[in-house]
């Protein structure tokens, strides 16, 4: 199963790219798709790089700690498209379709679709992942609009001495 | 759709001037009545759309600035990208009309695999719009020899450096050449890039159908039916002597092809063409960013109501004067 | 789906029976689509009170999502009259208006475009918004071929429509330096925000910030004797941390010069430290000056409302800087007020000739640029103190810092003040490092909350427009280990700060003189062990 996945790897990237940038309109999908620079096109070149590096972690079945780092910017970004948490992770689902698509030409080998299922079961790994990586996300932005709150009347609480240890904390890594 | 009409339109004005000349045989109304109007539109409709763009007041002056402004002796300015003097504002522009550098801006950077960055550019807006312009420019100066007599010297110059291929018998000039290439450039821009296409109108296809159909029925008339060019010329004179010849002998597409110039001169002042004239007028390039040492006087400046200093302390009386802050009044 | 297959059976994901996803553009006409007005991407409308103390016009209550947006009865008379007036008035909305060759230079300039790719924030599009009722009002193709001229009906979805994507741009200007011609989204935004005012169609934070503005001289609406205990504070803090007392005179008359900052400074975090940074230094050069609370606010969302909103507003520094009496006026680090400032300041209120030529007590240098404003800006003052040797700096103290520079938008695109903070940068830190060419100076990614945008109901779109500027955050993160992203902008303090919690939490958002500030040794100072924000300082800092 995975000699014959790896040998259509580009193919499934390729299509799994595509698929994950849908849920933008159809023009922005273009220049999410053509543009390779990744200041200018930041969104398409992350997806781009990190579904490669995904797809590649599910072939050598990568331990999780090293796989979500790289699933949280591609959720990063999903997370803000006001497109709602279960199009957020969709695009991890959509990988299924894409790779029965791919071998689809080989159905005729009568295994396939069982070794297709145990793949799979890796694949709804990767989709918990996601879910739980979007929530860290969605209650990450929930805390920014609560600090930034907190932030704009900075001297106005402190001259108040206004204890707020209550608040949500600064994330671990913030502030160097 | 869009794409569509601005063809259909092309093709209608191509069966018109055929039909018009090839077989009526009108040619005192398509080799003198129109290309007078046209040139008259084109005159006039230019002339009065600048006039009202230069009518129009610039109350502020914004200049877009892409340097370093000049402010202190020891930090070096960017006088091309920033101007602070009049004569740097136009050389600015010079730059931008003859040379298109916001367009040569497009500078991008690129990740090739393993991650390594790689500065590149996105030059080809930039590279199509210049050829375009620059031979357009060239083959309009070359097309002088028809209505000069004797033909100045730096005009034939140019037709000789032009031919400079020597391909062909009369030559294929590289302008030509260079011109139809960019001009398809420019299109199969528009059709294959999605947020171009996305963005473009009928006006954006018809001028260049139409510039497509002038530069195509040109080198016709040059390389394929070779249409007698001194009746060519008879026309092109009798035009600008303002002593009209019907010029029998020219081929029915020659008149095609002045049909075509006569309704890019007419369509002109009514289209995106202005741009042409437009770009000299454009306050955030034409103007030298020397605001704070230059005033810069708004012509329909009128008063507004302000919170003057007395209402405010009027407000505030007794706050100030709690924290100690010296009043005008006490 | 066509196939016989079930999805259980490999057939069905045959690639030959099931058409392919077709990304090409959707074939419909971008007018033909209404717009979708989706949570997180639109600003909650102005309150009555506000509209009503600023005086403009149809005061109401009314929600973006409502079908009915109570506009008033003669609403496109209103506007086409609006339009007729503002392009007889500015070349730069007429001309705009008609030269655009929809080239698409600037399609992918936009962050908002970047960052959330919804066609209508491509910069052209934008314009066209306007442009297709120019055409069908205005000219005469458009009158009588309408759509195929490129024109349009004005209808409410297409105020509607402005509504959400003028209140989409944050004026950053970026597209316009892609431009061959120079055509400023900021310059048509703005007018669409003005038509959008005559129909009472704004949002609550700016006109909120505008009102408060007009009453006590800052957005926040802090009012005097909030600004001394502030000041004062801040003066506590800065005791705690150098040792050193210093005072932060208010309104008083005959001071050299009159200082202006943005209000942002005297209240949120970060931008604090950047005003306690500002009292450090005049302290420490004894510098004759002072505070005021009637001009207490540089920053002008007038700007973001109307020409005459923005006139209204800046009136007072002129003002206070007549009644105090001083010789010339200093400003702070901010973005859109030095827009102001630079491009409009002098032509509203000006001239300013009872005013002299701005030169700096310490080094003797006239700022001659600045002879008919008066007005300078701080890293321009600070540079020149820097390169005559005035200030006794040690960059060490500022080891613990990586810092790369953020152009801010405003002074990038309309002043040119690159080289100035970077002088100073590498003045005060050892280690500083440059984003990638393609971010930076004239090019350089907006904060995605500028031009009044900076609230949290829209958290989403911002977060997605502050992507671009992340990225390249997140290069030299990654790359030099930066930590510290400067800027001088007081929006940017505040919204970076956002921007940077989401994409690259390990940055950190600073002024400039905060920095120049940590590295100063000032006379009489203990041993400095904190910063401002009374953190360890210098190599002890360093993880």
């Amino acid at each position: 199963m995975d000699e014959q996945l790896q040998a259509k790897r580009a193919e499934i990237v390729r299509a799994w790219v595509e698929r994950t940038v849908e849920m933008y309109p159809a023009d922005a999908a273009k220049f999410l798709l053509r543009v390779n620079d990744p200041f200018s096109n930041p969104v398409g070149t992350t997806i781009a790089l990190e579904l490669e590096f995904l797809f590649d972690a599910l072939l050598r079945d990568v331990p999780p700690d090293e796989v979500v780092p790289r699933l949280d910017r591609v959720i990063q970004i999903t997370s803000v498209q006001d497109v709602g948490s279960a199009r957020a992770v969709s695009f991890v689902f959509a990988l299924k379709e894409v790779i029965r698509r791919a071998l689809a030409a080989d159905r005729a080998d009568a295994g396939l679709l069982r070794r297709c299922l145990e793949f799979e079961q890796r694949i709804d790994a990767l989709a918990l992942l996601a879910f739980d990586s979007c929530s860290r996300f969605l209650q990450r932005i929930a805390d920014i609009r609560v600090r930034e709150a907190k932030r704009r009347v900075w001297s106005l609480m402190r001259m108040l001495k206004v204890d707020w240890d209550h608040l949500p904390a600064e994330e671990e890594g913030a502030g160097g | 759709m869009r794409i569509l009409v601005s063809l259909v339109a092309v093709v209608a004005l191509y069966l018109l001037a055929w039909v018009g000349v090839g077989v009526l045989g009108l040619r005192t109304l398509f080799g003198t009545v129109l290309p007078y109007a046209a040139l008259a539109l084109f005159v006039c409709g230019v002339a009065y759309r600048v006039v009202r763009w230069a009518a129009v007041p610039v109350p502020f002056r914004i200049p877009t600035t892409c340097g370093q402004q000049r402010s202190l002796e020891w930090i070096k300015p960017s006088p091309l990208e920033n101007p602070h003097t009049g004569l740097q504002a136009f050389l600015r522009m010079a730059l931008e009309v003859l040379f298109f550098r916001s367009l040569l801006r497009n500078t991008k950077a690129e990740v090739r695999a393993g991650g390594r960055l790689i500065q590149g550019s996105s030059k080809w807006l930039w590279a199509g719009a210049l050829a375009f312009h620059w031979c357009f420019l060239v083959v309009l100066v070359r097309h002088t020899r028809f209505f000069t007599e004797p033909v100045p010297w730096c005009v034939n110059l140019l037709a000789h450096l032009d031919g400079f291929l020597q391909v062909g018998v009369p030559a294929m000039t590289l302008s030509s050449v260079v011109l139809l290439g960019a001009l398809g450039f420019l299109l199969a821009r528009r059709l294959v890039t999605g947020q171009v296409r996305y963005i473009s109108l009928p006006a954006d296809y018809f001028p260049l159908f139409l510039l497509l159909s002038i530069v195509a029925t040109g080198l016709l008339l040059r390389h394929v039916v070779r249409t007698d060019l001194s009746a060519v010329k008879e026309v092109a004179m009798g035009l600008v002597t303002f002593a009209p010849s019907p010029g029998e002998g020219a081929h029915w597409l020659f008149y095609v092809h002045l049909f075509f110039v006569s309704v890019l001169l007419a369509y002109f002042p009514f289209s995106k063409l202005m741009h042409m004239g437009g770009v000299f007028l454009s306050p955030t390039r034409n103007l030298a960013n020397n605001n704070r040492a230059v005033r810069h006087i708004n012509p329909w400046d009128y008063p507004v109501k302000v919170h003057t200093y007395e209402e405010y302390e009027g407000e505030f009386r007794e706050k100030l004067k709690t924290a100690g802050i010296p009043l005008e009044k006490e | 789906m066509t196939s016989e297959a079930k999805p259980d059976q490999m057939a069905y994901y045959d690639r030959e029976k099931l058409g392919q996803v077709d990304l090409r553009p959707g074939g419909a006409d971008w007018m033909d689509v209404p717009v979708n007005m989706r949570p997180g991407s639109f600003i909650y409308p102005a309150k009555e009170k506000h509209l009503q103390y600023f005086g403009l016009p149809n005061p109401r209550q009314w929600f973006p999502t409502d079908p009915d947006w109570k506009l008033p009865a003669n609403w496109k008379e209103i506007i086409i009259e609006g339009m007729r007036e503002r392009l007889s008035k500015y070349r730069s909305f007429q001309v705009f208006m008609d030269i655009c060759v929809r080239c698409g230079a600037c399609a992918d300039k936009c962050h908002f475009f970047i960052g959330g790719g919804d066609p209508r924030n491509m910069p052209v599009l934008r314009a066209e918004l306007l442009r297709s009722i120019y055409r069908r009002e205005f000219t005469q193709a458009g009158k009588i071929l309408g759509r195929l001229a490129g024109g349009r009906e004005l209808t409410v979805d297409v105020i509607k429509e402005w509504f959400y994507y003028f209140y989409q741009c944050t004026e950053c200007r970026r597209c316009s330096v892609f431009c061959p011609y120079g055509i400023d989204t900021a310059e048509i935004t703005m007018m669409g925000r003005e038509l959008l005012h005559l129909l009472g169609v704004n949002v609550n934070w700016i006109m909120e910030p505008v009102a408060n503005c007009f009453r006590t001289g800052n957005h926040l609406g802090i009012q005097p004797h909030g600004l001394r205990d502030t000041l004062d504070f801040f003066a506590d803090d800065i005791e705690e941390a150098t040792g050193v007392r210093v005072e932060a005179p208010l309104n008083r008359k005959g001071a050299e010069v009159l200082f202006v900052t943005p209000s942002g400074d005297f209240l949120a975090d970060p931008g604090t430290y950047t005003c306690m940074g500002y009292m450090c230094l005049f302290h420490e050069i004894g510098l004759d000056y002072t505070f005021s609370t009637y001009a207490s606010d540089g920053g002008n969302f007038g700007l973001f409302t109307s020409h005459e909103a923005m006139k209204r507003l800046n009136a007072k520094i002129y003002a206070e800087a007549r009644r105090l009496g001083v010789k010339w006026i200093l400003g702070g680090e901010c973005g859109h007020m030095w827009r102001v400032l630079n491009q409009y300041m002098d032509t509203m209120n000006g001239p300013a000739d009872f005013l002299q030529v701005p030169t700096s007590p310490l080094t003797g240098t006239r700022f001659e640029h600045a002879r008919s404003t008066k007005m300078i800006h701080i890293t321009e003052f600070t540079a020149d103190l820097i390169k005559h040797g005035k200030l006794n700096l040690d960059p060490s103290q500022n080891d613990h810092v990586r810092v790369t520079f953020h152009d801010s938008c405003n002074p990038a695109r309309a002043m040119g003040i690159f080289e100035e903070p970077r002088y100073i940068l590498r003045s005060v830190c050892n280690h500083f490092h440059e984003m990638p060419e393609n971010t930076i100076r004239e090019k350089t990614f907006c904060c995605g909350g500028g031009a009044g945008l900076g609230t949290d109901e829209n958290m989403e779109m911002r977060l997605r427009g502050g992507m671009p500027r992340a990225s390249a955050v997140r290069h030299v993160h990654e790359k030099h280990g930066v930590n510290h992203l400067a800027a001088m902008c007081a929006i940017d303090r505040a919204t970076l700060s956002t921007v940077c919690e989401y994409w690259v939490p390990e940055v950190r958002v600073t002024g400039i003189h905060e920095l120049v500030t940590n590295a100063l040794v000032m006379k009489g100072q203990k041993k400095r062990e904190v910063n401002l924000r009374l953190e360890p300082i210098g190599a002890q800092a360093e993880e």
